[in-house]
């Protein structure tokens, strides 16, 4: 069923910065960061905690109170720019064209309505469906993503239901308003791993079938394996490679990148020490001067440590922002 | 020698209800567990959350009184103490020396009003271990370089640290007093990926040079497997596969054992391997754990039998005990 | 990264109010703490000619239009023909100045010596003519010198019941959550209990229980404790919603399992991480104490003359004729409104401070 390759693209990310003020000094939780989404593409956004990846989303859904922070640079969402849309008009976008899985289901919902209630609340806000179509609406997205007895469950409350139900009802509820765009925020990190498996095929299947675009953020390679289509690797508020996810795991080009998979327990190692990365990550208002991974690298130079790299792309499609590959020298 | 064993421990935690707080059922959290650990040894235990592998670690270190089954405790000289009845107050400070814990939450772990110092201090102090605050601060010194870390960090407080130095600093506090057994309730769930291999690698040079037995509690089966001897695979409060680490990966004998290896990722997107993944449904609330073997609901391979009785341990190979109909039939 | 002191003593200057109100309880207890310094009169001293004598007029400039600095007249009483009222005629002729560092009525400074050492006064005899800020009561007694000394048992009152509240709250609070079990239900029966009494009523009735006969020192104490009696339930059960937390968080948990006893962990772990919020809880429950005082004082059952409290000082403003004749008596009242008001803003602003909603830690 396969149509004209020619790529749709639906979000465009130029230069964002996210930045917050806290009693520490600036945080430049995003800084710089450019990228595109494609109609029907699953984006994976991996990093460790406080690199970024949350804040972008957020930015992008306008979720970030500016002020107090300050948001700057262009998000292009069909032909209009995000920066800076007031929050009326972002609502309208919030939930219907964009929505959001959360990582925690269980602080998702409120538990003083029904799930049923709350689905609906949603479907309301964005569809123009009367009471008895929505509710038919929502019983057939519940039995599309295979939950058991879908006329019981929207009747019951968040707390009668477990984590992986809950997330399943999330992506439904997600679902709904048939988005452009979904962004999941840590989806399956809450959840074990036999559930997570069950959550990340229910999303690939959706996905499939709703030619939407998905967000996928994680600090877990492994299940970027699994569902990416391509893959942006954030560290300390910066995207440091981008590449299609299978070159990414073949032949990881930035440092940190390639440390993050080799630091990963393989069986092969057992009896043996494992490979880590020195040091520890950053914190979001001590970043350092230069290419902010420079103090944990084992190859850096000099000059990492005074200018920040740009981007180089050593092979197209797939981008590296490290010194290293200056004047073509590879790895 | 044996340090810990226990014999069809159970652990029942009561639901409470109503204004004199009535019991009105009980959460089934551990149901006969057997096992064993010896000097040097590591145990790795392994299940999903609610499968009751931090109560196994909790009710053998004693932060919870067992409902029911046998704890044995061989102290260094050699006696063995019955803790399943409370612990004798003579032999409490010789067992809250000898047995220490480090837990899953890095943030939590750590009083947040009290210097590292102070931190490290409290078990030497609690168990007289030092005389002199010059000796004291020596001894913590020393600890802290031992994991890792710069002496001059005792006088810091732990919001000034990250997640990976605050477990090094539980791992301080918790080998300051030279157990012989230390239980790792996920002691690398909370910390970035980075940093992760960090800490099992400290973890595993303390254990070399002090030949201190471990339990390794974690969800994760790439990292129970590195460290481990033996694996003990737990769900719903069962331990339904224990074999010794390698034979265990390499022979998943019970169905739940496979079906969880199967579900771990490949690390390897030109073979995905999770639309292979065939374990449906959740695991079921330990108030009302299924009738028979407690897998039967979700089990690809299970018989009529399976919902009947539950299964008995069985020798498969060596050393690998399963518990699980298919291998009697 | 700041520690949690400085990031609350931060947080806390950003609210204004709460500053505010501490800048004004900080006057207040320095006014009290030199009560009788401050005082121009003895504030048990009648004086005959100046019975509800309402606050004198402060002047500056003369007849003769010339500046004098601050000074006020002699006043000399008379009755109206018509209503057979008590009026106050201003003696034109007369300047009275005000200075500072004045001798008048002797008083005893912290109770330890002698003095008539006043911080401003007159240097007049008080049957001519007084500096009655606030106006006089119904024996001529002046009303500032009242308030500043009532303030003494006023604000105290509140300071003494809720340390004493909080201490007996903490320690069964902490018990109660960190034991639980039996210990814990019967507790929390017994405060739900008492706690089911309408307050005001069961002030009453233990303040009854203080003999008429005691000095006013003790019916001072005993109102103290009568406050904290009732007041350490509301904080036992913050306590204890607090331990239960905190006694499942890990590094409890691991002083355990280390052998920490568990005496010990309620004084080093327990107590200390709940400081911050018993801190607000404290502060948040002054003003009730303040009230509650006030309450009984105005009741009557309460501090007794001669000993003076706003509660007692208001009470002669009970009836409306009174209140109509001599709306100054209405003057303590505003600083109980005064007080209480701080004390809630500085204890909003804590708890804004302690929150740790607010804290970005992790972005």
């Amino acid at each position: 069923m396969t149509g004209a390759v020619e790529r749709e693209r639906i979000l465009t990310v130029r230069n964002l910065k996210t930045y917050f003020r806290t009693p520490e000094g600036v945080v430049r939780a995003v800084d710089d960061v450019s990228f595109h989404l494609d109609r029907g593409e699953v984006l994976a956004l991996v990093g460790e905690s406080g690199c970024g990846k949350s804040v972008t989303a957020h930015s992008i859904l306008g979720l970030v109170k500016a002020p107090p922070a300050k948001v700057d640079g262009e998000i292009v969402f069909g032909d209009r720019n995000l920066v800076g849309l007031p929050e009326k008009e972002y609502r309208h976008i919030r939930g219907k064209q964009i929505s959001m899985i959360f990582q925690e289901p269980m602080s998702a919902f409120d538990p003083l309505y029904t799930v049923g209630r709350q689905l609906m609340e949603v479907a309301k806000a964005h569809m123009p469906w009367g009471d008895g179509e929505a509710k038919e609406r929502i019983i057939d997205t519940l039995k599309s993503i295979h939950i058991p007895e879908p006329d019981k469950r929207y009747d019951e409350y968040p707390h009668e239901m477990s984590g992986g139900m809950l997330q399943r009802i999330m992506i439904a509820m997600a679902l709904i308003t048939s988005p452009d765009i979904i962004i999941a925020d840590e989806p399956t990190t809450a959840l074990d791993v036999t559930i997570q498996a069950q959550v990340l095929n229910l999303m690939q299947d959706l996905q499939s079938q709703y030619r939407g675009s998905i967000i996928f953020i994680t600090h877990d390679l492994g299940t970027v394996a699994e569902i990416a289509d391509r893959v942006h690797v954030m560290y300390a508020g910066k995207i440091v490679e981008k590449a299609p996810v299978a070159e990414l795991f073949a032949s990881p080009i930035h440092p940190y990148t390639s440390g993050l998979l080799t630091s990963r327990v393989r069986r092969e190692y057992k009896g043996q020490d494992l490979p880590y990365i020195e040091g520890y990550v950053p914190r979001a208002y001590e970043f350092p001067e230069g290419c902010r991974f420079h103090p944990r690298c084992p190859k850096a130079v000099a000059k990492c440590s005074e200018v920040q790299p740009p981007e180089f792309e050593p092979a197209p499609g797939h981008t590296v922002a490290c010194w290293l590959l200056e004047e073509g020298d590879d790895r | 020698m044996k340090i810990i064993s226990t014999r069809n421990l159970k652990k029942y935690f009561p639901i409470r209800s109503g204004v004199f707080l009535q019991i009105s059922g009980w959460v089934r959290a551990l149901e006969n567990v057997n096992m064993e650990i010896t000097q040097g040894e590591t145990i790795g235990v392994v299940g999903e959350s609610g499968c009751g592998k931090s109560t196994l670690g909790r009710t053998i270190v004693k932060i919870y009184e067992p409902t029911a089954g046998s704890i044995t405790y061989r102290d260094p000289s050699g006696a063995s103490h019955d803790l399943s009845k409370g612990i004798d107050r003579r032999v409490e400070p010789i067992f809250r020396k000898d047995v220490q814990m480090i837990f899953q939450n890095p943030f939590d772990s750590l009083d947040p009003r009290m210097t590292i110092r102070d931190t490290i201090r409290e078990p030497l102090q609690t168990h007289r271990l030092l005389a002199g605050k010059k000796a004291m601060d020596e001894r913590v010194a020393e600890l802290l370089m031992k994991v890792g870390l710069y002496p001059e960090y005792a006088q810091r407080y732990p919001h000034e640290f990250s997640g990976g130095q605050r477990q090094r600093i539980a791992i301080a506090r918790s080998i300051s007093v030279n157990p012989r057994l230390l239980i790792c309730d996920e002691p690398t769930s909370a910390l970035d990926v980075s940093v992760q291999s960090q800490i099992i690698n400290l973890l595993k040079d303390i254990q070399r040079d002090t030949n201190m037995s471990l339990i390794f509690i974690s969800h994760n089966l790439d990292v129970v497997h590195h460290m481990s001897d033996r694996i003990m695979v737990m769900y719903l409060g069962n331990v339904v596969e224990s074999a010794p680490a390698t034979e265990l990966f390499d022979n998943p004998a019970h169905p739940y054992t496979q079906a969880l290896m199967s579900a771990v990722p490949s690390w390897n997107p030109k073979d995905r391997k999770l639309g292979q993944v065939k374990l449906e449904g959740e695991p079921p609330s330990p108030i009302n754990p299924p009738s028979g073997c407690p897998f039967h609901p979700r089990c690809p391979h299970r018989l009529a039998l399976c919902s009947k009785a539950k299964p008995e341990a069985v020798e498969v190979s060596d050393g690998h005990f399963s518990a699980c109909h298919l291998h009697s039939v | 990264m700041e520690g949690t002191t400085a990031r609350i003593i931060r947080s806390f200057r950003q609210h204004k109010l709460g500053v505010f109100g501490l800048v004004v309880l900080a006057v207040l207890y320095l006014a009290i703490l030199f009560a009788g310094f401050l005082a121009p009169y003895d504030f048990t001293q009648t004086h005959r000619n100046f019975v509800y004598a309402p606050p004198s007029k402060i002047r500056f400039i003369d007849e003769d239009g010339r500046w004098r600095g601050p000074f006020i007249r002699a006043m000399k009483k008379s009755r109206d023909p018509v209503t057979y009222q008590v009026v106050f005629d201003e003696d034109t002729s007369s300047v009275v100045p005000i200075k500072l560092f004045v001798r008048g009525e002797e008083y005893k400074f912290w109770g330890l010596f002698k003095t008539n050492l006043h911080l401003f006064g007159v240097e007049e005899s008080p049957d001519r003519a007084m500096l009655l800020l606030f106006g006089a009561d119904r024996f001529g007694r002046d009303l500032f010198s009242r308030v500043v000394v009532g303030g003494q048992v006023s604000m105290t009152v509140g300071l003494l019941g809720t340390f004493l509240s909080v201490f007996i709250g903490a320690i069964v609070g902490s018990l109660s959550g960190y034991y639980g079990g039996w210990i814990d239900v019967l507790i929390q029966r017994f405060i739900e209990l008492l706690r089911s009494f309408p307050r005001i009523p069961l002030w009453l009735a233990l303040a009854v229980i203080l003999p008429p006969s005691w000095p006013s020192t003790w019916v001072y104490f005993g109102i103290v404790t009568v406050l904290s009696l009732i007041g350490w339930m509301g904080v036992a059960r913050v306590m204890r919603g607090m331990v239960l937390s905190l006694r499942e968080k890990e590094f409890v948990l691991a002083a355990r399992v280390t052998g920490v006893p568990g005496m010990k962990i309620i004084t080093r772990h327990l107590i200390p991480n709940t400081l911050s919020y018993l801190i607000v809880v404290s502060t948040l429950s002054i003003p009730g104490m303040i009230l509650g005082e006030s309450a009984i004082s105005f009741l009557g059952l309460g501090i007794k003359e001669p000993m003076t409290s706003w509660g007692l000082l208001l009470k002669q403003a009970q009836s409306l004729s009174e209140l109509e004749s001599h709306p100054w008596l209405m003057i303590p009242g505003i600083f109980i409104m005064i007080a209480v008001l701080s004390y809630n803003f500085v204890g909003d602003a804590l708890r804004d401070a302690v929150d740790p909603y607010r804290t970005v830690e992790k972005i």
